[in-house]
């Protein structure tokens, strides 16, 4: 039994997913098995590698710990993931025009809520890939026309799976299946979302239900609500980065390191428009050493100052500025839990990130001992920029400017050292700890007994 | 007494911070901390003879993310110091926008205003020319220009007592109603 085997090897396991993942399933067999989970393991996860389900557990169990432990002096809500505003978005956009919906296209990265960033990003991604092999083979040309025709009369925007599905339907077409077409079959599978995976297995998705009707009965019609909303998978997430930041920061990483003042520094504004245009029309950027450190730094921070919701949430954003020096850590911790997971991964890539370059800050010495100039742009001065763009309550447009910038000075400080600290500890950050896990799990346990 | 309100305004890193504290403790700040918004206050008793002038100063950063900020401070102020580096020519073309919006929130074309290059220490890593900075001085309505360092304390107490030299002449000194006026402003 797998339930054994893991009893003995436990103290050698480091906690991954998929181990994490078989634990829920035998919980989810024998509830017995929660106390042993209970009392002796000290399970260690990062946020990352749960899936979209045990994040959204994760958040309830977050919230009640945080109202519970912590007097935070504010109301807090967890923040919507935009689930809902897509939504809504989408049914407009169904019921609207064809029109409309080239010019909600207008803008696909900037100033658009974040899940939307991801949804273009995915749909940018299956486009490039369909483009790329249409170059590739001429006697898929029909197949493709057959898969493009579908596409649109597909009104899902995330439609990972129809990608997948294209690729199971065209083996069918040729006589035999060729070398190549398989190899791009299994370059494609790893290009999509792993949660489109779980559409194939049919034994994950029924897991899927058993669990998803486990619910607590107290709340029910609201799972209901939410089940019918999105399809909770079992599998991680897959990274949910939007691809402006992530080739900002991977350009910054390769060429902007040592630059003084990075992020600190003026940049181009027609330069920058340009790079924001290339962007929010959905072309492929590359950004490589011809463009200046400053205008890439200039855009990624452009980006985070438009998103509609700040990163960090408009619903946190008390939560965030009153904490407690004393247990900063923790509550900083249990925040970044109640983060939609798209916010969390980006959030994640952005603080590993700036602390890269906060380690950069000093002057150093190479292997060869020669002298490298630090960009001095320490943790400090980083979440000074950073802050106001990370965390604010209104939007930039907004005109009262008079009467809340002198509220916001005083915010501001707040924001800088919560900024600071999480540049600071952002390894820590982003792990759910065993008593925490505890309760998750608990909260499975009592749901399978009021069930 | 008179009190002047002097705002300091460019790019990050041009040196706005340093040229001020340069001018208010006659120290040059090595640390390379962003200011969001600073304050400072000097007394210049030597300055004109008899009065004892009271000098705020403000920094505001230009800073993309603290605009909001920004126009309650060009609001406030009397005399403003338009500070680009030398070393980096984004933040002289910066300044062009940051005119306009002065000139927009006063209302007026007649604002004390001085153009400060600072870094001209750093004379090997120019890229922008004196002609460059006289001729935007020119531009704009003839406004004064001057290149100075903080780090070499060339041209500081100078960017200073020009702007209060500039207000005193656009506002001069009346004697009954200048205390009342002070006043005011304090409020």
């Amino acid at each position: 039994m797998r339930c054994t085997n893991e009893k003995h090897s436990q103290h050698t396991y480091t906690w991954n997913n998929s181990i994490f993942r078989v634990l829920e399933r035998s919980i989810f067999c024998s509830p017995r098995l929660h106390l042993f989970i209970k009392n002796t393991v000290r399970i260690s996860v990062s946020i990352q590698s749960l899936s979209e389900l045990e994040r959204v557990r994760l958040q309830e169990v977050a919230l009640v710990r945080l109202m519970k432990d912590f007097d935070l002096g504010c109301q807090i809500t967890i923040p919507k993931d935009g689930q809902k505003r897509k939504k809504s978005l989408r049914r407009k956009l169904d019921s609207l025009s064809k029109e409309k919906r080239d010019k909600e296209s207008d803008s696909q990265a900037f100033g658009v809520p974040l899940s939307q960033v991801i949804v273009n990003d995915r749909r940018h991604k299956q486009l490039q890939e369909e483009q790329e092999e249409q170059r590739s083979t001429a006697d898929r040309v029909s197949s493709l026309l057959h898969l493009t025709g579908r596409r649109s009369t597909n009104k899902e925007l995330s439609s990972s799976n129809s990608s997948l599905s294209s690729s199971s339907e065209t083996p069918n077409e040729g006589t035999t299946p060729s070398t190549p077409e398989t190899a791009l079959r299994s370059r494609r599978r790893g290009g999509v979302s792993v949660d489109c995976i779980t559409d194939l297995d049919d034994s994950h998705s029924r897991l899927l239900e058993a669990l998803q009707l486990s619910m607590p009965v107290e709340s029910h019609s609201e799972k209901k609500k939410k089940t019918s909303d999105a399809k909770l998978s079992l599998n991680p997430i897959y990274r949910q980065v939007p691809r402006v930041l992530d080739s900002c920061c991977q350009h910054l990483q390769k060429y902007g390191l040592q630059t003084v003042g990075i992020f600190r520094v003026g940049s181009s504004k027609k330069r920058v428009r340009q790079l924001r245009e290339a962007f929010d029309q959905g072309a492929d950027v590359v950004l490589d050493q011809r463009h200046s450190v400053h205008d890439v730094a200039a855009l990624l921070k452009e980006f985070l100052r438009d998103m509609p919701d700040p990163l960090l949430t408009r619903e946190l954003y008390s939560a965030f500025i009153t904490l407690d020096k004393a247990d900063q850590h923790t509550v900083i911790q249990l925040l970044i839990c109640l983060l939609p997971a798209c916010n969390s991964d980006t959030l994640q890539c952005l603080l590993h990130f700036l602390s890269d370059v906060a380690n950069h800050a000093e002057d150093s010495r190479d292997a060869d001992g020669n002298e490298v100039i630090g960009n001095k742009m320490t943790s400090l001065n980083l979440a000074t920029i950073f802050g106001p763009n990370l965390l604010h309550k209104q939007k930039s447009s907004e005109k009262e400017f008079s009467v809340e910038s002198s509220a916001r000075m005083e915010d501001s400080a707040a924001i800088i050292s919560v900024v600071q600290h999480m540049i600071d500890t952002h390894q820590s950050l982003f792990t759910v700890h065993h008593d925490l896990n505890e309760g998750q799990v608990c909260l499975q346990n009592r749901n399978i007994c009021s069930f | 007494m008179r009190e002047y309100k002097l705002v300091v305004l460019g790019s990050g890193g041009v040196g706005k911070s340093a040229l001020t504290v340069q001018f208010v403790q006659g120290i040059f700040v090595e640390k390379y901390d962003p200011t969001i918004e600073d304050s400072y206050r000097k007394n210049v008793c030597e300055f004109i003879s008899l009065q004892c002038e009271l000098i705020r100063l403000l920094i505001v950063c230009l800073q993309e993310q603290f605009t909001a900020m920004r126009d309650l401070y060009m609001k406030n102020g009397q005399g403003f110091a338009l500070v680009y580096s030398i070393t980096a020519q984004s933040t002289f073309n910066d300044l062009q926008d940051l005119r306009e919006q002065i000139l927009r929130v006063k209302d007026t074309e007649d604002v004390p205003m001085i153009l400060v290059g600072n870094k001209c220490d750093l004379e090997d890593e120019r890229v922008v020319g004196k002609e460059q900075g006289q001729n935007f001085a020119r531009q704009w309505s003839n406004c004064a220009f001057l290149e100075s360092s903080a780090k070499s304390k060339i041209n500081v107490n100078e960017i200073f007592y020009d702007l209060v030299r500039q207000i005193n002449r656009k506002t001069p000194v009346e004697k009954k109603r200048a205390k009342k006026k002070s006043n005011c402003i304090l409020l």
